[in-house]
This record gives structure tokens, sequence and C-alpha cells, in this order.
């Protein structure tokens, strides 16, 4: 029994043109699969950031204390817990009682505050809702309106719930990782609480805050100067080039002082 | 860091395991032009040559086991998410099939035709490997006929 030159030919055919595996190199296969999950995550991203945003601004105070107090116990790891600091402290806690005596805080609650050991100047606001300056900030900044613009800044995100809009949007991104890698050992929560400790708020949230602020500082010294000596400090003090500030998340410290100077 | 490692093993693997899957490409090819004139056939035995007479008939086998690379794998799990076509492994089992064949008609040189000729294949990892890259063993059989001469 033997092949005749047709099948023969054909026989050739198929096995220079094999038509049982596909012609697409693998490494495009590759580029377009993982285009696809980073088109889809970068979508679930956004999506669950507006609308972790639409419900945060849409909840009551007494349901954002409730989530406030999920994240109580998440306390900075470096808390400074000696008593050094405590005239510091209870001098600021004043300055949080008198601006929510100015009816700007829900049911006139005033935020905690706690100090935090640190080299870096810096204040931030937690998940819980308590509001921490460094050690370096309260050694270096005397001055009351100063330290009251900063409480008055961290209140400000705290009104504005930029911390709950952080954590959500944590919350989102470590969702994403864990889709992505399969490996669930971080822990949604800690996403969230990461997101904080960098302090991850927009410019925009920023901006929002400092004006918060600039009001606060007003009506409690009839000007907002205690701001600009601040970002006069920070100025000196870091000595950046202009133009790094729009890699930072934060608007440069020279636009802020000329916005209040200008208001 | 991790991501850097993962990717430079992704590099790796795509380059190598498409070194290799090109080399056995060509080696089949080549074996399978050798024994285009030999026969071998699905048909049961009324596809024998009635005119001649059978000497001998015996089963000839041939086995492959094959793994995938790792860079396969990776594709092969994100595109199980999209669901279609996982082009990844097409070239991978078709080597396997083609070879199992070959080995199979390689190890009947003097043999007529073979007939009746069977694929089965098992897969090598176990059930819950879920992240093992994919290991595959085909094995093709037949029977050999020899006509008397």
């Amino acid at each position: 029994m033997k092949n005749d030159a047709d099948f023969r030919a054909r026989q050739l055919e198929l096995i220079e043109n094999n038509v049982n595996a596909g012609k697409e190199p693998p490494w495009r296969e590759a580029l377009k699969v993982t285009a696809g999950f980073a088109a889809i995550l970068a979508a679930l991203y956004i999506i669950i950031g507006i609308a972790v945003g639409i419900y945060v601004n849409a909840i009551s105070f007494k349901t954002q204390k409730k989530i406030e107090s999920l994240f109580a116990a998440a306390n900075p790891s470096a808390e400074f817990k000696g008593k050094e600091y405590a005239q510091a402290v209870s001098a600021l806690r004043e300055i949080s009682a008198q601006i929510a005596a100015q009816n700007r805080l829900p049911e006139n609650y005033a935020p905690d505050i706690g100090v935090v050991y640190s080299r870096a100047a810096n204040a931030f606001l937690t998940p819980g809702g308590k509001i921490y300056f460094t050690t370096a900030l309260l050694d270096n900044v005397k001055n009351k309106e100063a330290l009251a613009f900063v409480l008055a800044h961290e209140i400000g995100h705290y009104v504005n719930r930029d911390h709950l809009k952080a954590m959500g949007r944590g919350l989102a991104l470590s969702v994403v990782k864990i889709l992505f890698s399969g490996d669930s050992s971080t822990g949604v929560v800690s996403g969230g609480t990461d997101a904080i400790a960098r302090n991850s708020y927009s410019r925009g949230q920023e901006r929002e805050a400092d004006a918060y602020a600039q009001k606060v500082c007003t009506a409690l010294y009839g000007s907002a100067d205690g701001g600009i000596e601040f970002f006069e400090y920070m100025e000196a003090k870091d000595k950046l080039p202009e133009f790094i500030s729009y890699l930072s998340t934060h608007p440069s410290t020279r636009s802020r002082i000329q916005k209040l100077r200008n208001n | 860091m991790d991501l850097l490692i993962l990717l430079a093993l992704f590099a790796v693997a795509c380059i190598t395991g498409g070194i290799i899957e090109r080399s056995h490409f060509r080696h089949i090819k080549k074996r399978e032009i050798e024994l285009l004139d030999r026969p071998y056939i699905s048909f049961e035995n009324n596809s024998v040559d009635p005119s001649r007479k059978v000497a001998q008939t015996r089963l000839v086998s041939g086995n492959i086991a094959i793994g995938g690379d790792y860079f396969k794998n990776v594709i092969a799990g994100l595109k199980s998410f999209f669901g279609g076509r996982i082009g990844a492994y097409e070239p991978l089992l078709d080597r396997a099939r083609r070879e199992a064949l070959l080995r199979m008609r390689e190890s009947a040189p003097d043999s007529d035709i073979i007939i009746n000729v069977r694929i089965d294949s098992v897969n090598l990892n176990s059930a819950n490997a879920r992240k093992a890259p994919p290991r595959i063993s085909v094995f093709a059989y037949g029977t050999a006929v020899t006509y008397e001469k």
C-alpha cells in the first residue's frame, strides 16, 4: 500500500504548516493577557475608589465613629509614651477643643492628639481618627499658632473624611494586589492602614485642608500667619527644588504660602 | 524585588522554552518526513491489503512524558481567567502527540503498516497541584502488520 503523489504532498504540507498549534508567538500572547489583566485591575481600583468616596461622603457621623472605632487599636508602632511632650499635647488638646467649639466639627467632637517618634517633622491622621504629631515637629516648631495651623489642617482632613477615603483606596489597592498575586497573606486591612502611614491624600484634599485650617486660624487668632510660619520652616528645612513638588502628593510649600497670603 | 526575580524567571523560561520547542519541532519534522512512506492508520484490520498474506502482527507503542515551562504556565493561568484558546499549551500538546506517534512508528521499522492506532494521555500533575507547570504523558499504540515477502 503506497501513498500516491497527491497524498504525499498533502502530508508534507501538513508537516511544514502545522495546524494543531497556533502561530502566535507566546510572548505576544503573554503581553495581551497581562495588558487585559492590568486594564481590569486598574478599572477595579478606580471603581472601588470612587464607590468608597461616595459611601464615605454619604455616611452619618455615627457610622463614621463606628468605622473609626474598628481601627482605634491600630495606632502607630512608634507612639511616644513618655511625659516629655505632655505640656505640648495638652496645649494641642485645648486648641482642638477650641476648634470643636467653633461648631466646625460634627457634634463638636474634638479629635484626640498623640505623639509619635520620628525625625521627620510631620503630623498625620490615623484611620481611627486620632491626630499624631511627630517629636521632630514638636521639637522644632514652638509657635502656638503654627502648631494650631497644623492641627487645624489635620482636623480639616478629618472633617472631609479624607482619612477614610485614603483607607478605602488602600483597601482597594490591597484587594487588587491579592487578585493579581493570588497571595492573601498580607491581608486586606493592613493595606488600609498602610495608605494612612504614607499620608496618601491628593493635592486637592491637601488644598481643602489648608483652606479649612486658614478659616479656623483666622477665626481663632485673626490671621493664618501661623501657617505661613510653619510652611516657611518646612521650606527652610527641606530645601527641595520647587519642581520636585510635582512628584509628591502635597502641593509645593511655596504655592501653599502664596495661597495663604493671597486670601 | 520579588517582582524583578519573577520577571527574570519569566524571561529565562520564555527564551529557553522557545529554544527547546523550536529544536524539538525541527527534530519531529525531520523524522516525519523520513517516515512519510510508512503508513499508520486508525482503521482496524479491514485496511490490511487482502491480496497479501500477513506474516506477523504485534503491538507497538511509543510513549513520552513532557512538561511545559514556567512561562507557559503563567500565561495559561492568566488566560484561564478570560477563557478561550490557550495558545501556549497547543504546541506542547502537539509536540507530545507527534513525538509519541513517531516513537511508536520507529519501534516497528520492519513492518508494512500500523493499524488501529490509538492515543492516550495522562495528566502527571496531582489534582491539587494548582501552581505546578503542566506535565503530561502521551502514549500511542497500534498493531504493526508485516506481510510475507
